[in-house]
């Protein structure tokens, strides 16, 4: 999607959204995009953008052509976000600060790793988001490498095709496909507006037995 | 991906070493081969062979199948299949164990789980992986790609390394290293059977490691 139209058209709406919203939408109209167990490294960030990827692969006889993401933060756009797939390998980095000096000076709008990273208090400092499932201080060099980018890769079971949209927050990453992003939305905004006034009548003091039935929540994602 | 089987004769040279001696000789030339958490099914088996490599990635917007390409692989091959660590949903069973039977394919080595062991167990096929399940991969994982380089137990595969599987589990030697190693392989199980001789013939355990130099068999050289 050109970055352009997103900006004007989804990014605001996806920014009133939570990742939970967003997963109960995609369970609704029946895609699997919410990845389990990549979360924020720090602070509460929220995380929106067309997606970059990295693919990553065991260093071995076959070497890296490349410095790991360089190319990647070299080609990804204003407000992009960078998604790093190391296959939940949690003993090894593949993301630290110049990485992310380097992405936060690009616009890059945050890295999203199915892996470790590290230098996360730089990281915190220089106020760039890192999602991850670890953090460990060793290098990258001599035990992962690169194999390609802007390529189809995975996080967690969920599949991601370069330019697809991804959201990440306190909660976790969803990954939403261009394609269907206009269904996703207008599900994901029902679920909030439905949500959001559920929240005040418990709040009002009514008996959550009584929300429950006024608004029928366990149905609430059948078609 | 351009790759050649390495000669007949080198791979025939890894049948009669364990994967023990092999990764230790690994060890002394700088590579660690071994596949992390991957374990045989079937006890008493020995493959060797050339990895022919298949890549999954989970369904998604894009959909495909589990793939067919059991017809390129030849005679000798070990079938090598990433499938990510998934224990959730497995890429092989007892319709591809026959078939690879039949075809005189080495083994399987799946970084992810089979299903169909009573098959597997009566072939006594050479199937090594990080264990046991029965859900599919279809309509779950898709193949991705094939003969392209992939991770098992977190070591590199490449089209054409060697792969050797025994009751300890399986190792992976690289195609380019492949004579050094052999060579290397051969001389630590030579002084591995002088010990035991030596052991045999009374010298004490200690005794007959100094001698031989053990604790550095597998010491990289500086």
């Amino acid at each position: 999607m050109e970055r352009k139209i997103f900006d004007q058209k989804y990014r605001k709406r996806l920014e009133k959204l939570s990742t939970t919203n967003l997963s109960d939408a995609l369970d609704k109209v029946g895609i699997r995009g919410a990845v389990i167990g990549i979360r924020p490294l720090f602070d509460k960030p929220k995380v929106i953008g067309s997606v970059v990827t990295i693919k990553i692969t065991a260093a071995g006889m076959e070497k890296s052509k490349h410095h790991l993401g360089i190319e990647a933060i070299a080609s990804a756009q204003n407000g992009d976000v960078i998604a790093i797939d190391n296959h939940g390998d949690t003993q090894n980095n593949c993301w630290g600060e110049l990485l992310s000096c380097a992405a936060k000076m690009k616009g890059i709008s945050g890295v999203i790793i199915d892996g470790a990273a590290r230098d996360v208090d730089i990281c915190e400092e220089l106020d760039f988001p890192i999602f991850a499932r670890a953090v460990v201080p060793i290098t990258a060099r001599g035990r992962i490498m690169q194999e390609d980018f802007d390529c189809m890769i995975r996080l967690g079971d969920v599949q991601v095709r370069p330019d697809d949209v991804l959201v990440g927050d306190i909660n976790g990453v969803v990954v939403i496909p261009p394609e269907r992003i206009d269904e996703v939305l207008t599900e994901a905004e029902k679920l909030m507006e439905k949500e959001e006034s559920m929240k005040k009548d418990i709040l009002s003091g009514l008996d959550i037995l009584e929300v429950d039935k006024k608004y029928n929540y366990e149905q609430m994602l059948n078609k | 991906m351009k790759f050649k089987r390495p000669a007949p004769e080198i791979v025939k040279g890894f049948e009669s070493l364990s994967t023990s001696t092999i990764s230790d000789a690994l060890d002394k030339l700088g590579f660690a081969g071994g596949c992390q958490g991957i374990t045989p099914v079937v006890s008493g088996v020995k493959m060797v062979g050339t990895a022919y490599t298949v890549r999954y990635i989970p369904i998604g917007a894009v959909k495909g199948t589990v793939g067919d390409y059991i017809e390129d692989v030849l005679a000798g091959d070990v079938i090598v299949l990433d499938n990510n660590e998934r224990t959730d949903c497995t890429v092989w069973g007892d319709i591809l164990t026959m078939t690879a039977k039949m075809k005189n394919v080495s083994g399987t080595v799946i970084d992810g789980v089979c299903r169909d062991i009573p098959t597997i167990l009566k072939e006594k096929y050479p199937l090594f992986s990080r264990g046991r399940f029965m859900m599919t991969g279809k309509d779950r994982v898709m193949v991705e790609a094939i003969q392209v380089t992939v991770n098992i137990g977190k070591v590199q595969v490449k089209p054409g390394d060697i792969l050797v599987g025994d009751d300890s589990g399986v190792v992976v030697v690289p195609q380019e290293m492949a004579e050094e190693v052999l060579e290397a392989a051969k001389v630590i199980e030579d002084v591995e059977n002088l010990i035991v001789r030596a052991v045999r013939d009374g010298l004490s355990l200690k005794e007959a490691r100094t001698k031989f130099g053990y604790h550095t068999l597998q010491r990289k050289k500086e």
